[in-house]
């Protein structure tokens, strides 16, 4: 059984005049355990919605999402204590210290008091923040924050890690470190999916990929398979080769 | 709800805000600081002001034949000064080259010996504080001269003391100190204690909602098992939290600051008016304002969080909640009016309540049913608001919305062409109209009813729309919902239109016995309708045709496509027809125009025609002036005139012919509403 399973998810936005807006349309896909699959598209692919379903923050308008074979749906507040979200709109609080903030979000998840001091310690010496733990996040360097981050969605050691962008805007040493950090999580077992423009990350690190495009998945495959269905070497040219097919057929 | 995850958000939120600086100067700075700096500074001032006064001689120009008498005995007074001849008197008095002229009358001296009364006249500056200390010694000289006069005449003619004073009138002020204190205190008070509150709750409502989005952090909370009720309710508690301490810092700082400083204002002339004591709040004054600054704190908190929760960031939030402060302001402003008193009507107003409640507890002069009524009554419209709270917080388009909200920019070129305004335009449009309203639909009303309310339907409302929509560069034919309409959908309008006349007029006298319209504004209206020398097309031009277009084109043109964007048919419906009832600007009418707004608001939002819209108003005034002009066959004015409706109501077959034909058009109307249509 997948950890996770989105069957035939749809969103749609109201627009001005009572028009609707399909932002994600009839996708279904699953994340193995201690697989990486890798969310690709262009903006307004859909990507940031999805990943916002599967986080159970926003509602599908269609279709249903099963985490460990439960409804999200049903019990969405006891399925986020299996997932760790991360996108570039999930930032800190600045006037709060690393620790402080660490315990605020390890008591939303309903941790005790000891396990969140002993995981905080854990977490600051695997990631290397035992130097800033005490310091307020606003006063952190950028990639002090994307630290702290990651050690903010690993808190609770979420069976899921659903990361939206986490490399973007980031320079080459940060963005290095969150890419260890994705690859190492499968090590220990986590299932992660995450989106990323950057085509070259996603061939680094995913088992499988989605490709996305006007709120439809186009396919969903190992690198292997995508490759040899479009006759392409490399993601970017197999995306753009299923784009132009696609404005083929609808054209 | 889990209520640890509620109380961890809470303290968080404490801590988060504790440790902005922003926050802390308006909720800890200003009440520690203000008052007693104002009070201070007030003191200081007025005491240099009087004892400048004390000192300086005034400077006193005497004008035509001084009677030497008089001139002997003003010149006893101390510290006055006297210059016989001046050009240019009054000139010189507005330069301040004196600070008063004394004018005697020709005949002075002849009036004075003759036991007549010479007259004189004290010319002063009631602006200059020099002038009216000057105006003071000169009229307690004149009094003085005066009664040595009188008492001479009287001794000349052997009459009593008594002769001149055939009525002996005293009165006596049985109010207490603390109630003409309070009278005083009464006025400002309240207005002070909202504003702090609001300001209070402001800062940390918009720092947690809008500012936390703008931060990116909410998203963060959203992504934790914690639900949203959860996050709302640990939110507002923080914001009530910090405003009640504001309120609280605010009395305590007040009251401590009257308590020291007043005695020390009680013996200044120059700061308290003539006749007034103040006194220091009574300690049960103050309990009972804490006990009702509880649920005031809690209803501003919510309602700021309600609104500071659209935005996506704090300037946009603040944006938001600046108009909010008027809204806020003004029912507690109107409190200060003569005569507005707790009353069993005003005691359910919101804010106005409160404010007049504040005013009773410092004069000391409080019911306690009133005390209890309002202190419910804000607890209700306390919980009513934390709804709305609540319920703009479980909406994922308020809390993960990226569109633009209200224009930050008014230029131009940043404005993309768009079908609809937005809900923020929409209502910016509605504020602006509100505004030119009541700035100048007034006026030109009182110059002259007709073409004042020619000048308000078309200048005042429909060119604000149609301009400020093409400014914005919005499409006026989408916007103002200018489509076509199928005759079917006509006919079940004005049947619907025609039948709810009658149910209009029956719940309007059902209205008026529970809150009767006063008869000076049934009056008012009734002129204008019932003017003989007003051709009667003119009339319907004016009340009927013009208002069907322009009304409408604000309405269930701008103002519902724009709320359309934001909200489900059922609230935009509900909330237009609010604001329709709102704006004929009376308690009187808001029932019946808001029920009739919603009707209105109905049949565009689910046709999508403004003009059906249009065809009801229409007959809703036109059917009004048929009423009140009385042109019906005679026979059935004869009937109403025996049934007396004013009396008795409609008879309940017309009622049940009225109700039953209302259901029918709108039976019609669904039916003739092609594909696609609008659910609701």
């Amino acid at each position: 059984m997948p950890l996770i399973q989105a069957s035939n998810i749809s969103k749609s936005f109201l627009a001005p005049k009572g028009k609707t807006v399909d932002a994600v349309n009839d996708v279904s896909l699953h994340v193995e355990q201690g697989e990486i699959l890798g969310l690709l598209g262009p903006n307004g692919a859909g990507k940031t919605t999805f990943l916002r379903i599967l986080g159970t923050l926003i509602s599908p308008t269609s279709g249903e999402c099963y985490l460990n074979g439960k409804c999200m749906a049903e019990d969405p507040e006891s399925a986020r204590r299996d997932i760790g979200f991360l996108s570039g709109n999930t930032k800190l609080y600045g006037r709060l210290t690393v620790r402080e903030m660490m315990r605020y979000f390890g008591r939303l998840y309903q941790l005790d008091e000891e396990h969140i001091t002993q995981r905080t310690d854990e977490l600051a010496h695997l990631l290397d923040m035992t130097e800033f733990v005490d310091r307020r996040c606003e006063t952190l360097s950028t990639g002090q924050t994307q630290k702290a981050s990651i050690a903010r969605v690993i808190l609770h050691d979420p069976k899921l890690l659903i990361l939206d962008e986490p490399t973007l805007g980031l320079d080459i040493m940060t963005a290095r470190t969150i890419m260890d950090f994705i690859d190492s999580a499968r090590d220990r077992g986590h299932s992660i999916i995450f989106s990323t423009h950057y085509m070259t990350e996603a061939e680094m690190l995913c088992d499988r990929i989605a490709l996305m495009h006007k709120g439809c998945t186009m396919m969903t495959d190992t690198q292997e398979v995508i490759y040899s269905a479009t006759g392409t070497s490399n993601l970017q040219a197999a995306f753009l080769s299923m784009v132009d097919e696609a404005a083929e057929t609808s054209a | 709800m889990n209520f640890m995850i509620t109380r961890t958000i809470y303290f968080k939120e404490m801590l988060d805000t504790f440790r902005d600086k922003r926050t802390m100067i308006t909720m800890l700075g200003i009440p520690i600081i203000l008052y007693p700096a104002l009070f201070i500074i007030m003191i200081q001032m007025a005491m240099l002001q009087e004892s400048k006064l004390d000192e300086q001689v005034s400077k006193i120009a005497l004008l035509g034949p001084v009677s030497e008498m008089v001139l002997t005995e003003l010149k006893k007074t101390d510290q006055v000064e006297f210059q016989n001849y001046i050009e240019s008197p009054e000139e010189a008095l507005k330069n301040g080259d004196f600070d008063a002229l004394v004018k005697f009358e020709s005949d002075f001296d002849e009036q004075v010996n003759q036991d007549g009364s010479g007259k004189i006249t004290i010319l002063y500056d009631q602006t200059e504080p020099s002038s009216r200390e000057a105006e003071g010694r000169l009229y307690k000289a004149f009094q003085g001269i005066n009664e040595t006069l009188l008492n001479q005449r009287l001794n000349d003619n052997n009459l009593p003391e008594t002769f001149a004073v055939p009525l002996k009138v005293d009165d006596k002020n049985i109010a207490t100190a603390s109630k003409s204190s309070g009278t005083i205190l009464g006025a400002i008070l309240p207005l002070i204690m909202v504003v702090m509150l609001s300001l209070g709750a402001f800062y940390p409502a918009v720092d947690i909602t809008a500012g936390e989005k703008e931060r990116g952090t909410f998203e963060t909370l959203l992504s934790t098992p914690a639900t949203k009720l959860e996050i709302v309710t640990g939110k507002f508690l923080a914001v009530f939290t910090l405003s009640l301490l504001t309120g609280f810092l605010n009395l305590a700082s007040m009251s401590i600051t009257f308590y020291f400083q007043l005695p020390q204002l009680v013996n200044l002339k120059t700061a308290i008016p003539d006749g007034e004591q103040l006194v220091a709040i009574s300690p049960i004054s103050v309990v009972g304002i804490a006990i009702v600054i509880i649920p005031l704190a809690f209803f501003i908190s919510a309602i700021m969080m309600s609104v500071s929760v659209l935005a996506r960031s704090f300037k946009e939030a603040q944006n938001y909640v600046s108009p909010l402060f008027i809204f806020i302001l003004l029912p507690v402003a109107a409190t200060s009016f003569p005569g507005i008193e707790l009353t069993a009507t005003t005691q359910f107003i919101p804010l106005t309540n409160i404010a007049l409640l504040f005013r009773d507890l410092i004069t000391g002069d409080v019911q306690i049913q009133y005390f209890f009524t309002v202190f419910l009554c804000t607890c209700i419209y306390a919980l009513m608001s934390l709804v709305l709270a609540t319920w703009m917080f479980q909406r994922e388009e308020v809390i993960l919305s990226e569109d633009k909200g209200l224009p930050l920019t008014l230029d131009r070129r940043a404005f993309t062409p768009s079908d609809t305004p937005t809900a923020g335009t929409a209502m910016g449009i509605f504020a602006v109209v509100m505004l030119l309203l009541f700035y100048i639909a007034g006026y030109v009303q009182g110059q002259n009813v007709y073409t004042g309310l020619i000048i308000t339907l078309y200048l005042l409302i429909a060119l604000p729309v149609i301009v400020i929509l093409k400014y914005v560069k919005v499409n006026l034919k989408t916007a103002l919902n200018l489509k076509r309409f199928t005759p079917l959908a006509a006919v079940g309008v004005i049947l619907a239109s025609f039948s709810w006349v009658f149910i209009n007029i029956q719940l309007g006298l059902w209205q008026n016995e529970v809150l009767p319209m006063p008869p000076d504004l049934t009056e008012a209206f009734g002129k204008i309708f019932k003017a003989t020398n007003v051709p009667l097309l003119v009339l319907i031009f004016v009340m009927v045709v013009s208002p069907s277009i322009c009304e409408e084109l604000l309405f269930r043109g701008a103002i519902t496509s724009g709320l359309r964007n934001l909200f489900s048919p059922k609230v935009t419906i509900i909330i237009v027809g609010i604001l329709f009832g709102l704006f004929h600007l009376s308690i009187y009418r808001f029932a019946l125009t808001g029920l009739t707004g919603i009707i209105l608001t109905y049949y565009v939002v689910r046709s999508g025609s403004i003009y059906l819209a249009m065809i009801g108003h229409f007959i809703n005034n036109f059917v009004a002036i048929l009423f009140e002009k009385e042109i019906m066959p005679s026979s059935f004015i004869q009937y109403l005139e025996g049934i007396n409706i004013e009396e008795n109501g409609f008879p309940l077959h017309i009622m049940a012919a009225s109700i039953v034909a209302f259901i029918i058009g709108i039976v019609i109307f669904e039916k003739s509403l092609t594909k696609p249509k609008t659910d609701i």
